[in-house]
């Protein structure tokens, strides 16, 4: 009895000593500047930051802007103001302030088609992120090739907030009715028959309007799919080659067929998230960041609330699964006077602790699943809270693509979003792709290709 | 003497800001659409070597040959409803009563909305789906019921033209009030005396009378017309296609959108001043026209 008494004391004062430590250091690292690789002493002390991004409801950022202040400030001092412009001014404004050069801003992020526009304002980060051991080689392929704007070594930003591409769907949906989940785009047209007549909803929701070019994600991954590009190696107009017309025809099916929302014309993003989340529709493929708000009382309906199931967005078939991976880096301007400062934020703010803990806070309003480095994808206990969510992520990812990361591309962008439009709305697949890919070519040859 | 120099001293704040917020930005524009200048490419700008290719790039743009044709198709519908509208709504609340009084006072409020909280609201309401308005025109005109009110040209036009019509007609009624009120009633009961029915009255005294100021409105709304914008951004984005791209819209994407073509983008502006300026000058002389107005 005493023996055991003994062994019992011993292997509790031995817990204590191993975990309370442990413990007592993870709360202690979150104000530790060590722990995040930020210089001791707080050099900075009084310095303020203001940081050029949008969207500051969305939960990671939210999340993120709210521990800037309780854990960042703290630490070193820094305090740091997010600037909450609109999405759709978004753009104008990253422009407009890293081209005036007023140093209004320190930090900015920026949507990966944007980057060239604004290379030429952004600091190469490279010098900073050796010195203090860093590197891109977390991050999947896809995004460092979009932190460093397409160029072979410099990096202009760390990933901050990407997406992988995925197929939502009620599972509730295709229990009742037996159906397997698709992985081709030609399965979920042939899914999407069975669950229009057998249903009251809506197959799948779509977004075919011309809204930030929004239109063009999922007609993206039917391109790449399919064996389409949007250019050849000369940058001549590859789009509307039989396999850019058997994808965008399929891409636009939806529509002519009956099988999404006839509002989906002319919606956004956003309309067509809310057909699967007001319970209209029985799949969407979008971003994977929007699988957060099916879990949200205050945004899903009560039957889709926990009912979505999750699978990597469809391919092509006889083709490949590669879709588009989105990503916004986050950045210093070169016009920046506390430059130093700036990248004290940039490495608490990307730092794997950061990015976990901001995917398993419980708190209502900072549901975020959004992650961006292997490590974390890749984490178990991240999974656990998401069901697996970033595992499946990280396997799309390993092999996405982004946009051509060119000067021009907003402007061929402008020309494919409306031609994708006209085409939904019933013009002609190929006559449209070959008018649209003749503008995209004087496009080309006015900027010197 | 003294007074003369007095006299600009006193303006001279006046002038300072008009010359700050107006003629400068405008000589700069002017400067800017005379080089190629795209924000993304700051090493291929040579300030000093000027062309004219901008402008001449205008006239072979089919992007901006649409866009003109659109916001002339958007300027005529808006200013035509506007108009014919506010003179209906004035018509109906000339007579005074305590009903028409609070009626003008809640009048004055589509006008105070920001145009794009107006674009916000209306593509809301027309949401096929969920859309107030799209349900109650299901119910009320059953031949419109599952119109696709953003998803088709001509009615995306439309109802981009009624989300303007909401705002000017309530304001223009008002000035229509005022104007209504001016118009002697010894006039209106002599012609009746004489056997004229209400439209004859109408049509023979009111409207002639009125001329002046239909035609002030005329040009003031369709000034403010051709610069639309907001309502574009926030309901349309210039679509379905480029059906609603107005000229304003085209300028702002060539500038910080699509191409960040600023030169371009510059000239573009400078041929919306020039049309702009002529109205305005047409506006000035019809309105400082003796006898008129």
């Amino acid at each position: 009895m005493r023996k055991q008494l003994f062994v019992i004391l011993t292997l509790v004062v031995i817990a204590v000593m191993t975990i309370g430590p442990v413990i007592a250091q993870s709360e202690a690292d979150l104000l530790d500047p060590a722990y995040f690789g930020l210089q001791e002493g707080q050099p900075f002390a009084g310095t303020h930051l203001n940081y050029l991004i949008c969207c500051a409801a969305a939960p990671q950022f939210a999340s993120l802007a709210a521990k800037t202040n309780e854990e960042f400030t703290a630490m070193t001092g820094i305090s740091v103001t997010w600037a909450d412009v609109p999405y759709a001014d978004f753009q104008s404004q990253l422009v407009l302030e890293a081209s005036s050069g007023t140093g209004t801003y320190d930090v900015v992020s920026w949507v990966d088609a944007w980057g060239p526009g604004v290379q030429a304002f952004m600091l190469p980060l490279n010098d900073r992120m050796e010195a203090a051991g860093l590197d891109l080689s977390d991050f999947p392929p896809v995004y460092q090739e979009v932190a460093m704007i397409g160029t072979e070594d410099t990096i202009y930003g760390i990933p901050l907030r990407g997406h992988a591409q995925m197929l939502m769907y009620r599972q509730d949906v295709f229990d009742e009715l037996g159906i397997e989940v698709p992985t081709t785009w030609q399965e979920v047209a042939e899914v999407g028959a069975i669950i229009e007549e057998q249903t009251e909803l809506e197959a799948i929701s779509m977004y075919y309007g011309v809204s930030a070019n929004q239109n063009l994600f999922g007609w993206l991954s039917n391109l790449w799919g399919a064996g389409g590009e949007i250019f050849d190696a000369d940058f001549n107009a590859t789009f509307n080659s039989p396999e850019g017309i058997a994808a965008t025809e399929q891409y636009v099916s939806f529509m002519s067929d009956g099988l999404t929302a006839d509002g989906a014309i002319a919606f956004g993003e956003g309309e067509g998230e809310e057909e699967l989340l007001q319970g209209r529709a029985a799949m969407f493929v979008g971003w994977w960041w929007m699988f957060a708000d099916t879990q949200n009382p205050e945004r899903a309906a009560p039957e889709v609330q926990n009912n979505i199931g999750f699978a990597p967005a469809p391919g092509w078939e006889g083709g490949s699964a590669a879709s588009y991976g989105y990503l916004w880096p986050v950045g210093i301007l070169s016009s920046s006077t506390q430059q130093d400062a700036a990248f004290e934020y940039l490495k608490w703010l990307t730092h794997p602790t950061t990015e976990a803990r901001v995917a398993l806070d419980e708190t209502p309003a900072f549901l975020n699943n959004v992650v961006v480095r292997n490590s974390t994808l890749q984490d178990e206990a991240v999974n656990e809270r998401w069901g697996g969510l970033q595992f499946t992520a990280a396997e799309i990812l390993a092999d996405a693509r982004t946009m051509p990361l060119i000067p021009e591309w907003p402007e061929v962008e402008a020309v494919l979003t409306v031609a994708i439009n006209d085409i939904a709305a019933g013009a002609d697949a190929t006559e449209r792709l070959n008018q649209a890919a003749a503008d995209v070519d004087a496009v080309m040859e006015r900027a010197g290709y | 003497m003294r007074s003369g120099r007095l006299k600009w001293f006193l303006l001279a704040p006046a002038l300072i800001v008009v010359f700050l917020t107006t003629t400068y930005p405008l000589l700069s524009a002017f400067y800017f659409s005379l080089h190629h200048w795209q924000l993304s490419k700051p090493d291929q700008l040579h300030w000093g070597e000027l062309t004219l290719d901008n402008y001449m790039r205008a006239f072979s743009d089919s992007g901006f040959h649409n866009t003109v044709i659109v916001t002339i198709e958007f300027t005529i519908l808006s200013v035509a409803l506007s108009v014919l509208i506010g003179l209906g709504i004035a018509l109906i609340l000339q007579k005074e009563s305590r009903l028409h009084t609070i009626v003008k006072i809640l009048l004055i409020f589509p006008f105070a909305v920001s145009p794009a909280l107006k674009g916000y609201s209306w593509r809301f309401m027309l949401n096929p789906e969920y859309g107030i308005y799209d349900q109650l025109i299901d119910h009320i005109i059953p031949p419109l019921s599952g119109t696709i009110w953003l998803g088709e040209p001509f009615w995306a036009m439309l109802v981009l033209a009624l989300s303007e019509v909401w705002g000017w007609a309530p304001l223009i009624a008002l000035t229509f009030i005022g104007a209504l009120g001016s118009i002697s009633p010894e006039v209106i009961e002599a012609a009746r005396m004489d056997g004229a029915t209400s439209w004859q009255v109408f049509r023979k005294i009111t409207l002639p009378l009125l001329k002046p100021v239909i035609l002030v409105i005329t040009m003031l709304k369709a000034i403010f017309s051709l610069k639309m914008f907001d309502q574009v951004v926030t309901m349309t984005r210039g679509g379905p296609g480029d059906s609603t791209q107005t000229i304003n819209y085209y300028i702002q994407q060539t500038g910080f959108g699509r191409s960040l073509d600023i030169g371009y983008a510059s000239a573009m502006s400078w041929i919306l001043v020039v049309v702009l300026a002529i109205l305005a000058v047409l506006y000035i002389r019809f309105v400082l026209r003796p006898g008129e107005a």
